[in-house]
């Protein structure tokens, strides 16, 4: 509990280089604090929460509160790290809101199935996405109670 | 009578008896339907019978003391002398055929039995013959001969294979044409010799089965190969029926084998183009199943890919408004405006797309729905359908649907934003629900005072793409009818409008949840 939630680290799994621009940019905008941490792709998503390799080092790479996961990248799918997430014992209460352009109802159906907690579809305008990362501050990090075992580490 | 009278009367008892011999015997000759001639050892006729009066026309007192060679016809004088030398020697001749000539000079068949007549002491002195008369016999004996070779005539000629066997199996004949396909001859077929033109696979069974046939006379039927004489197979239909005569037992076995060779290799033909065809099923569908993962594959892409850089474009466009617009003049900032609308409207027509493939491919459990919780439903999600910006408003009960409920959601939905969209600047929308039971499908009336829809262009109306208004006054992307016709037929039902100056009337039947109407 040393840090408290405002300052805890959020993960960004996402290819596109333009969202992640427009992600920060809309975090920012809805006043977040939150130090943000980008991966490009499944395999890296997985070495960062795994703590493979140079993601060993927390001080670097903080294990985060939340992980906005998209679900078309490279090598392993957002499904797949989905599903390799709440298979990992340490793993499963962390909160994960897949974050995509898919409004595929199999898709979603899939998210919700292998234990998604929320499932955003990105929206087309700036201002919208804005008004989502408004929303995600309030619910998840101002209201949202955190599972203990989470803020180990 | 005395005494002496006994012996008399012995004597003559005797005599009568003797006599009455004589008469019973001469009563049987005369009576016998032969011809009982005897004649001496020089051929002279000495006694002649009623019957043979009525076989050779001639009374006994015209032939009596005659030479019997005037009964043999001229061509066959030369038989009495041969007879004559036989009987000399005490032999006896029976049942000889041959042809005499009546008095009226025609001829008749005989079967002659000539025995020698001896005297008390045995010498040879004549000769009886009995003569019997076979013109008859002899006519049906040709008349047999003749419809067998009719038979064989015909049987010869026929295209199958035929042959006729003992009751035991052993072919007695075969017709003409089983020895131009065989090549054989009738010294190597008769009797079991046909097995050898069997192949050596069938070979074993057939004669089994043929065997059985023989014992139980059962008739008998097969289906196998026989040789050529050019060395190929054919496939023959094979069957022989059993033919019996009076008391039932049987006399012969008549066979055939007919050619189904053409018939069964179009039977193979027909069993290879029906793999053949299921083989080409199974490609297709194969090539279908792909068509329609790849089709999805795309929907999915133009979901996640397509929509990706123009979001870009209008985010990089917004966030050069937002941080950089007060250094750009009016007519830069416009630009910008532009190039965020036009991503706004690019983003729409790709997700209205996605929707519109979505109803076309996707799996559609039909249920019952209730048209006015449903339309209730729509109407509190849409603040442009509420009060006070538009009235909504049902005539009468609204009933239920067989439907799958998300895509007539969608098929409503888009039809009452059409009426609530398309109204004359400054009027306020007002839409009228109802439904109508017509059989056993409802229909559900949308009318609305909007401004209603060129006769013209209605046959575009429920096309894709199809925009029948200025696209500066009605934002729209042409998809949301072709969606609503789209939903609307893939669960049974059909679509339709009116329009009568007075605003428009679209309507969609479906199948309706009332059981009884």
């Amino acid at each position: 509990m040393a840090l408290g939630k405002m300052n805890r680290a959020l993960l960004l799994v996402e290819d596109n280089e333009d969202d992640v621009f427009l992600m920060r940019r809309a975090l920012k905008q809805a006043e977040i604090q939150n130090p943000l941490y980008v991966v490009g792709d499944g395999d890296q998503a997985v070495d960062y929460l795994a703590g493979n390799g140079e993601f060993s080092d927390r001080q670097l790479y903080p294990f985060p509160a939340v992980v906005f996961l998209d679900l078309k990248l490279p090598f392993k799918s957002g499904h797949d790290v989905l599903a390799w997430i709440r298979n990992e014992a340490e793993l499963v209460e962390l909160v994960v809101v897949i974050l995509t352009s898919s409004d595929e109802p199999s898709d979603i159906d899939r998210a919700y199935k292998l234990g998604a907690n929320s499932y955003l579809v990105k929206p087309p305008t700036l201002m919208q996405l804005r008004d989502l990362a408004k929303s995600f501050k309030w619910y998840w990090l101002q209201y949202n109670q955190f599972a203990e075992c989470e803020t180990m580490e | 009578m005395g005494e002496s009278g006994q012996d008399v009367v012995d004597d003559t008892s005797e005599l009568k008896q003797v006599e009455t011999r004589d008469a019973w015997l001469a009563a049987i000759v005369e009576s016998s339907d032969d011809a009982i001639v005897t004649k001496d050892l020089n051929g002279i006729i000495s006694s002649w019978n009623k019957g043979a009066q009525r076989i050779f026309g001639y009374s006994a007192e015209e032939v009596i003391g005659k030479p019997v060679a005037i009964l043999i016809p001229p061509d066959r004088q030369s038989e009495e002398p041969g007879i004559l030398a036989r009987l000399r020697q005490g032999q006896r001749i029976d049942h000889y055929e041959t042809v005499r000539r009546r008095k009226d000079g025609t001829l008749l068949d005989i079967s002659l039995t000539v025995s020698p007549l001896r005297n008390a002491e045995g010498k040879i002195v004549g000769a009886s013959k009995i003569a019997r008369d076979i013109t008859e016999q002899k006519r049906a004996q040709r008349t047999v001969r003749e419809s067998e070779e009719r038979f064989r005539a015909v049987v010869d000629n026929i295209s199958q294979m035929a042959w006729t066997a003992t009751e035991s199996g052993d072919v007695t004949w075969y017709n003409r044409r089983w020895y131009e396909y065989t090549g054989t001859t009738f010294e190597q077929m008769k009797g079991k010799g046909w097995t050898v033109i069997h192949h050596p696979d069938h070979r074993e069974r057939v004669i089994a089965k043929f065997e059985e046939s023989l014992r139980t006379g059962q008739s008998w039927e097969d289906t196998f190969p026989l040789r050529g004489k050019d060395g190929q197979y054919r496939w023959f239909l094979s069957r022989a029926v059993p033919i019996r005569d009076a008391a039932g037992k049987i006399q012969l076995w008549f066979g055939t084998n007919t050619d189904i060779t053409e018939l069964q290799e179009a039977r193979q033909a027909l069993a290879r183009s029906h793999e053949d065809l299921e083989k080409r099923v199974a490609e297709r569908t194969a090539s279908l199943t792909e068509a329609i993962a790849q089709m999805e594959e795309f929907s999915y892409s133009i979901s996640h890919d397509l929509r990706a850089p123009v979001r870009a474009m209008q985010g990089y466009a917004q966030a050069t408004l937002e941080d950089y617009g007060r250094v750009l003049d009016e007519h830069g900032r416009e630009y910008l405006n532009h190039i965020v609308r036009s991503g706004e409207r690019m983003d729409r027509l790709v997700r209205d797309l996605l929707v519109y493939s979505r109803i076309a491919r996707s799996e559609l459990h039909l249920q019952p729905v209730s048209l006015y919780r449903l339309v209730r439903d729509i109407v509190s999600h849409y603040p442009e359908m509420q009060q006070p910006r538009a009235e909504i408003t049902t005539r009468g009960e609204l009933h239920s649907v067989i439907a799958h409920e998300p895509s007539l959601t969608q098929a409503s939905s888009n039809l009452l934003n059409n009426a609530v969209k398309f109204v004359a600047p400054g009027v306020k929308p007002e839409v009228e629900l109802y439904s109508e039971q017509q059989g056993d499908r409802l229909r559900l009336w949308v009318h609305d005072n909007g401004i209603g829809i060129k006769p013209e262009y209605r046959a575009r109306l429920f096309g894709l793409f199809e925009r029948i208004h200025n696209g500066k006054q009605y934002e729209g992307t042409g998809i949301g009818l072709a969606i609503v016709r789209k939903s609307v037929e893939r669960m049974g039902g059909k679509v339709g409008m009116e329009s009568n100056g007075n605003g428009s009337t679209f309507w969609i039947e479906l199948p309706s949840a009332q059981t009884d109407s």
